[in-house]
Order: C-alpha cells, then structure tokens, then sequence
C-alpha cells in the first residue's frame, strides 16, 4: 500500500499512533489551509511530535478528512475540516527519507 | 532568609512551594481555606482583606516574595468561584501587598496555566477583568455574565477557567514594567496538566480531556507533570536567581505549548 494511502487510511481512522510511524524521525508536517479560515496552521515535527499533535486534534475533534481522493503515489485531495471549517485541500508528500518514509508532507488548499 | 508568601499551600503546586522555599531556609506562610498559617476564603473580598491586614500585621518591614497559586479547576461547578478565586484571589492579594513586597524588592509570581494559548478564553470577559481594577462595575458586571452560563457545561467551565488564567497572565504582563520600576518583579507560570489533588478529583470526561493535552517530556506514558516540575520554577521566579525575568508568562509544561503551537515563538 503506498504511503499516501496509509496517510488518507490514519486521517480517516482518527489513528494518530498509525499516522506517525509513516513519518522519518526529522520528518515535517505542514498545513497551510488553516490561515483562509482564520485559525492556526498546522505544524508537526517529527513522529512522536505528530502522535502527539493529532492525538490532540483528533479527541477534541479539531481536525478530520472526508471524501478524499488519491490522485497518484504522492498527492491525495480531500475536504479537511478544521473544528466545523470545511475546506478543500491537497496534501502532498514532497520529500522520503531514504528509509522511504515521509520527510515533508504539505497539505494546501486546492 | 526570605519571608514568601504561598497562597493554596496546603497541597498540590502550592504545597510543594511551600516545601521547597522551607528546605532553603525560608520562612514561608501559606493561606489556604484549611490547614494553612492563616486560614482565609480568598475569593470573597473578606477573606482577601483579612490576609492582606494579617500579612501587613506580621510582617511590617516587608515580604520577599508573594507566589498566588490558589485556584480551583474548570470542572468545580461554580464558574462564580472560577472568576473570585482563580483571578480577583491573586490580583486583589497581590495589589494589597504590594507595599510589603516593595520594602524588600521582592518578587511575586503568580500562577497561570498553559490553556492559555490554546483559544478558549472569552475576550471580552479578559477585558472586562483586565479593566476591573479601575472599574469596580466591572467585576459585578463579568460575574453577572458568568451566573447566566451553564455551570453544568464542562467546556464552559474550561472557557471561564481558562479566562481568568488569560486575564491573569496579560494582567501580569501590563502591570510588570511598573511593578519592576518600583523594585518589585512580577511574573506568572503557565503549567501544563499537573498531578494535583484537583485533577485527581476530575471526572471521567474531564480526565479524558487532560490526555488530550500530551506531555512531550512524559511520551509514551499517561503521566501528568508532577507538582515539584512547577514549584521548582516558582521557587527560582520568586529568588533573586531570577533578579533578569520580569513580565514573563513561562510554560512549565513539558513542552505541550511547543507541541501545539510551535510557531509562535513570542
């Protein structure tokens, strides 16, 4: 399975333990898509950082994915909903590390 | 050896303030509701004014340090008692002493909480805090709002808690520069979910809450910070150690600020 379907598979399953094993331990997280709606962007560094981080984003329902839609070995589209914002969005995994897990995932509005 | 001021000493935070200025030779007096050296209800201006007079009583030459620590949680169920305590219980305690604490260029540090930067706080209820020194209209006015709400509501009881620790720690901010130009310091820590008997009390929601505030420094376990990790802290905020920190809201929480908000470096 590639890693950009593990990664809509842990958004999806709210998994953040999941989510962070696919990430290099330098690895980044970036989601610019906040800032049109006004709350924060999303950073996470590192596997642990992004357990973490969506760990939190998850149980309070700050942040979940639907209706995505895989486009190729690296990008995937999605609406990203940002506590209750709605927006469209295209995550890309734009770095591996030579372990062939994710250095740099960036999710921007699409 | 100094004379502090600890006021919720009895436990938690507090209680291992108290412990660690004692073993350094200090002497400390903690106010709390119970089991404490002077025994007060700080969130009514009775008890307030009572601490204030006992303090000045006892210690006319002056304090070296005022640590205001006394809070209940979001969960307790009176969000009234949130507002009196958390916030008017540290400033009104604070303003009263200040005269002792500047006889003796002390330090005051006042506890906060890291929920502060996380967005629940209500603006205009840390406005009207905020401005309630200069308006006694508007402490009546915020606890009005606050009786309205739905006290049975723990993300309301969050927002209010989390209010009066905002107001609290920009109150800290305003006042500092003022404060220091008097010889006085001023600070507040902001700490993170803590072992204390207050969270120990939560409920299941509440406590499924707290882990959804990881603590970096305790990853892969379910851990809150221990009380010393934020007494530590206050003891060096409150020592002439910390003679260069002022105005200063320090996160003493593991690193969960960092975590969820890693680009805010100011």
């Amino acid at each position: 399975m590639t890693l950009i379907r593990q990664y809509i598979n842990a958004m999806l399953n709210r998994d953040s333990v999941a989510l962070s094993k696919l990430f290099s331990p330098t690895a980044i997280y970036m989601d610019y898509c906040p800032k049109d709606s006004g709350k924060p962007q999303l950073h996470a560094y590192g596997p642990e950082g992004i357990d973490m981080f969506f760990r939190n984003r998850f149980l309070f329902r700050k942040f979940e994915i639907m209706e995505p839609i895989i486009i190729s070995d690296t990008q995937a589209y999605y609406y990203a909903v940002y506590e209750g914002y709605h927006m469209r969005a295209i995550a890309t995994i734009q770095d591996f590390s030579e372990d062939g897990e994710i250095q740099r995932l960036v999710v921007r509005p699409a | 050896m100094g004379v502090y001021i600890v006021t919720g000493g009895s436990g938690g935070i507090g209680g291992k303030t108290v412990e660690i200025l004692k073993s350094q030779g200090h002497e400390v007096i903690n106010v709390d509701l119970r089991n404490a050296d002077i025994c007060a209800d700080l969130s009514s201006e009775e008890g307030q004014n009572s601490v204030i007079e006992a303090i000045h009583e006892r210690f006319p030459e002056g304090i070296d340090g005022l640590c205001c620590n006394a809070g209940v949680s979001g969960t307790c169920g009176n969000l009234k008692l949130i507002v009196r305590l958390n916030y008017f219980g540290a400033v009104n305690l604070a303003l009263g002493l200040f005269d002792l604490l500047k006889k003796k260029k002390g330090s005051c540090v006042v506890t906060s909480s890291n929920t502060i930067s996380q967005g629940a706080a209500r603006p205009d209820l840390v406005d009207m805090l905020n401005y309630s020194q200069a308006n006694k209209i508007n402490e009546q006015h915020v606890l009005e709002i606050v009786e309205k709400l739905d006290d049975k509501n723990l993300s309301v009881g969050n927002s209010i808690y989390v209010t009066t620790k905002y107001a609290l720690a920009r109150w800290v901010r305003r006042v500092s520069a003022t404060w220091a130009a008097n010889g006085v310091r001023i600070n507040a820590v902001a700490p993170g979910n803590v072992s204390t008997p207050m969270t120990a009390s939560m409920g299941d929601n509440a406590k499924a809450a707290l882990a959804a505030l990881p603590i970096p420094i305790n990853y892969g376990t379910n851990e809150l910070m221990c009380p010393e990790d934020i007494a530590n802290v206050i003891v060096f905020l409150a020592s002439p150690m910390a003679h260069g920190v002022n105005g200063n809201v320090m996160f003493v929480d593991g690193g969960t600020d960092a975590l969820l908000n890693s680009e805010k470096v100011y």
